[in-house]
């Protein structure tokens, strides 16, 4: 590899490597929000298989969400 | 830019176009469904199939997602509604009052600021010491070598103080963050004026750099989060 391609294979990783962090903790956050394990984060990277898992998150079910929602109908009928 | 003809220009904006509608098929509804199920309103998702405004709006709307409170789990919607935002009236408590409240703390969008601050940091050091990047922003900003080599230790320099100040809950930072965003634009354009020519990329930063600020600016004034972490002052009931 020449210095000039060295070059830009760095200049690129420098843009992706933080990128990468950041997707992959933002996704983890809203994972674990919706009271799934933050792991599934990790699929988002895999061609084809993110936009899977993107599709789905949309209709899987939300633990967390549902808990709060258990909560709230409970504390109106308390 | 100067060869960029017509036609060629036409074909940008169209191509811009079927990726827009492209993506706004693939994510349009799973972002939709997802809003609505975490308590947003999902009309939200509709920034997806904006030409252009759709390369953002994933990365906004995942940023709504995991920096904001949910109001399918965190309560009624009137708590984030836009009213409830603008509210004026502040109780000041104490400081252990304050610690008690939902909202305290290096969490949210401020926890968002120290994380892009983060990640930042770690890319500008990393192009310090990168001489193609270098050249990409001269010929980006028109700017000399060394130039360059100012406006990155400047952005170095930036991030360290959110990294350093944001941590701290004193009731100074506010006001030190508000006066750092303008004060941003004016060092920035002051080294890309003195050591460059202003570019077309330049341009677009000069027109979009006020909106930026204000927005800033209202959120550090108005925010629940930076009211109750930094100032000790919760939402009048």
């Amino acid at each position: 590899m020449d210095a000039e391609s060295e070059q830009a294979l760095y200049a690129g990783l420098a843009f992706v490597v933080p990128s990468a962090i950041l997707i992959l903790w933002m996704s983890a956050r809203v994972f674990r929000k919706a009271g799934r394990s933050g792991w599934w984060s990790l699929l988002l990277f895999v061609p084809v298989l993110n936009i899977a898992v993107v599709w789905w998150f949309a209709f899987a079910k939300w633990p967390a969400v549902e808990e709060a929602q258990g909560k709230q109908i409970h504390e109106v009928f308390s | 830019m100067s060869e960029l003809a017509g036609e060629d220009l036409f074909g940008l904006l169209l191509s811009g176009l079927v990726t827009s509608v492209f993506f706004g098929v693939l994510f349009l509804y799973p972002l939709w469904r997802s809003l609505s199920r975490a308590g947003f309103k999902p009309t939200l998702s509709l920034m997806v199939v904006i030409p252009f405004v759709g390369y953002v709006a994933i990365p906004i709307l995942v940023g709504v997602l995991a920096f904001g409170k949910w109001p399918a789990i965190e309560g009624p919607a009137e708590e984030t509604s836009w009213r409830a935002f603008s509210r004026t009236s502040w109780l000041s408590v104490s400081r252990e009052e304050a610690a008690r409240n939902r909202y305290y703390g290096l969490d949210g969008w401020v926890l968002a600021f120290f994380a892009l601050s983060a990640t930042g940091l770690v890319s500008y050091a990393v192009n310090f010491f990168n001489p193609f990047y270098n050249e990409i922003f001269q010929q980006e900003y028109g700017l000399t070598s060394d130039g360059v080599t100012i406006l990155t230790l400047f952005l170095m320099a930036w991030s360290s103080t959110f990294l350093i100040f944001l941590p701290m809950k004193y009731g100074f930072v506010p006001k030190l963050m508000i006066a750092l965003a303008w004060l941003y634009w004016l060092i920035y354009f002051g080294i890309i004026f003195k050591f460059g020519s202003l570019t077309l990329s330049g341009t677009v930063t000069l027109f979009f750099s006020p909106v930026f600020s204000l927005l800033y600016t209202w959120y550090w004034l108005k925010s629940k989060r930076v009211n109750v972490t930094y100032l000790c002052r919760i939402p009048a009931p």
